[in-house]
């Protein structure tokens, strides 16, 4: 049984497109990097699954439960962090934890909840309307966690928070897989999902246009090795080394100035580029090589749209 | 039960604002004034005159306090999204608004209650006569009518989405019902007679069971006519004098303080299940 499954998944808010036949499927004990632009349509696929907004076409199925029809059941074995949510200003940190665990009928200790996401025990009798955007998000993300749930849905969980909440933010989402949870997360920051994902869907203007491993994603769009060489040696001797290489087969790309040439080539065909150089006279003083990145990758998906128009 | 832990937690957010207290304390000064001011022009005074001076308030202030309590429930936490919060967890939309309801109708039925019992024991401190059955019988309707509006705000709220549309309905359906119904009944009335010189046949109820069926529609008209029945012991009374609302109309009134409270629920539970929030 898939943790997550949607089938044709159309949604459109007063004849606006949000999402356009979503087909995905995310498999039990995985760690789901959910990825897209802001205002891809993000957020409205989570929305369905947790049954805020209905398909207007196609059905979401959640741990094997249709996401419409069994909504609660679904949401007694899953945690969320939503987006965009709101904090009860009245209410203690401690008082939300104990409404989430007297709501869930669990049996877990706030304290201990409130101590892993890092509130101090001052801040657990604080109101939540005097906490920061930082410490709403880690109220909420214990709160998730109530319950040991079998899914963990986290919409944008790094908003707010500063690189210590984000480094623990993913040490709970590790510690919570190796639990055997599975966990769907969203970002349009693709740091936070290439550091712990198993598998990513990337998301663009509602669709669907990529879901594969990291690896796979890089394999499929390699970009290649970017390799920046110090050179020495008189103008003409760079213009006939800068010609050398690009008449080069596995080079998709050279530019120089003065004393650098940059160079766009294959993974493997670093040494044939300096060899190149050499046998043209050029002197090599020092090179840097810079493998593709994952963002280039997902840049490329999701930009193409606007180089295509 | 999930509506359980909404209605909780509902009303332990309300208790921790100052609105409950600050309820709690206004009900007893608008109990305490109406004996002060009575007790100022009339020598010894019954709590059933204070109540006939209180009436002429709390026919006015208790759906407006009822109002201000309730309309925010559910458009309130749509609007800062801690309704994401709450429907993350396990609640049915149905439990959300249940537990709601129920959490405000504490919230306003606390100080309510709190607000005529403190100054009842007051009174009998200080030896005024006290009928308890008529105030306890006055303390329930009012209660009554209150929790109508509770339910009639908490149902727009669940059913409009913008907080300026949840206001507009409420306080439309406060003046239509509470301050121009009578206006409206009074005028349709000499309207048709003008028209027709008499009532037309051709209705199958008299000018009086029309008029009858009009104030029954409204809650205040409904809060009166068990008021009215209450104050000159004639409640539920088999054998009433002329001028009176017989048994009919009081088990009536009765009724339909009970549709106010359930109808508007019901068709904000409707409203709001099929809603994307």
């Amino acid at each position: 049984m898939a943790a997550i499954e949607l089938d044709g998944v159309t949604k459109r808010f007063d004849g606006v497109t949000a999402l356009q036949e979503v087909d995905l499927t995310v498999e039990e004990g995985e760690i789901f990097g959910f990825l897209g632009p802001n205002g891809a349509g993000k957020s409205t696929s989570i929305n369905i699954l947790l049954d805020f907004v209905r398909p207007t076409e196609g059905r979401a199925e959640v741990l094997g439960y249709d996401s419409y029809e069994d909504s609660t059941r679904i949401r007694e074995r899953i945690g969320v962090l939503p987006e965009g949510y709101d904090v009860y200003d009245r209410l203690t940190g401690l008082q939300h934890l104990e409404f989430a665990i007297e709501s869930k009928d669990a049996d877990d200790d706030p304290h201990a909840l409130l101590d892993r996401v890092g509130l101090s025990e001052e801040d657990a009798q604080r109101k939540a309307g005097g906490y920061s955007k930082g410490m709403a998000q880690r109220l909420v993300l214990a709160m998730a966690l109530v319950g040991e749930p079998d899914l963990l849905i986290l919409d944008e969980p790094s908003t707010g928070l500063d690189p210590n909440g984000a480094r623990m933010m993913q040490e709970i989402v590790r510690e919570e897989n190796k639990r055997g949870a599975t966990v769907f997360f969203s970002s349009h920051i693709l740091g936070q999902v290439e550091a712990v994902c198993d598998t990513v869907g990337i998301l663009r203007e509602g669709e669907l246009v990529a879901k594969d491993t990291i690896e796979g994603l890089r394999e499929a769009y390699d970009t290649g090795l970017t390799l920046t060489v110090t050179v020495g040696g008189t103008a003409s001797q760079i213009d006939d080394g800068v010609a050398a290489v690009r008449a080069l087969d596995a080079v998709s790309d050279v530019r120089a100035d003065s004393d650098t040439i940059t160079v766009t080539c294959e993974g493997d065909q670093k040494m044939a580029v300096l060899n190149a150089l050499e046998d043209a006279e050029v002197s090599v003083e020092d090179f840097e090589t810079e493998e593709a990145s994952l963002d280039d990758v997902f840049s490329s998906y999701t930009e193409r749209q606007e180089a295509e128009a | 039960m999930s509506w359980q832990a909404v209605a909780r937690k509902d009303f332990r957010d309300a208790s921790r604002s100052y609105l409950l207290w600050g309820l709690t304390i206004g009900f007893i000064a608008l109990v305490s004034l109406a004996a002060a001011v009575l007790g100022w022009v009339q020598s010894n005074p019954t709590s059933t005159d204070i109540l006939n001076v209180l009436h002429i308030l709390f026919q006015y202030v208790v759906p407006l306090i009822a109002i201000a309590i309730s309309f925010g429930a559910i458009v309130n936490e749509r609007d800062s999204g801690s309704l994401k919060i709450l429907l993350s967890l396990p609640h049915s939309r149905t439990d959300v608004i249940l537990g709601k309801v129920l959490g405000r109708t504490a919230a306003f039925v606390v100080p309510l209650v709190l607000g005529m019992v403190v100054p009842a024991v007051a009174l009998l401190v200080v030896g005024v006569e006290f009928e308890a059955a008529k105030y306890f019988g006055y303390l329930l309707f009012a209660t009554l009518f209150g929790v109508a509006f509770v339910s009639v705000a908490t149902g727009m709220s669940a059913t409009f989405e913008s907080r300026f549309r949840v206001l507009l309905a409420v306080f439309g359906f406060y003046f239509l019902f509470n301050i121009l119904w009578r206006a409206i009944n009074t005028a349709s009335f000499v309207i048709v007679l003008a028209l027709s010189g008499k009532w037309p046949s051709w209705m199958p109820l008299t000018v009086q069971e029309t008029l009858r069926v009009f104030r029954m529609l409204s809650p205040t008209g409904d809060f009166h006519i068990l008021r009215q029945a209450l104050m000159n012991d004639v409640l539920f009374a088999s054998e009433v004098p002329q001028g009176l609302p017989d048994v009919r109309l009081q088990l009536g009134a009765m009724a339909m303080l009970l549709v106010w409270i359930t109808l508007p629920i019901l068709i904000g539970i409707l409203r709001f299940e099929e809603a994307d929030l």
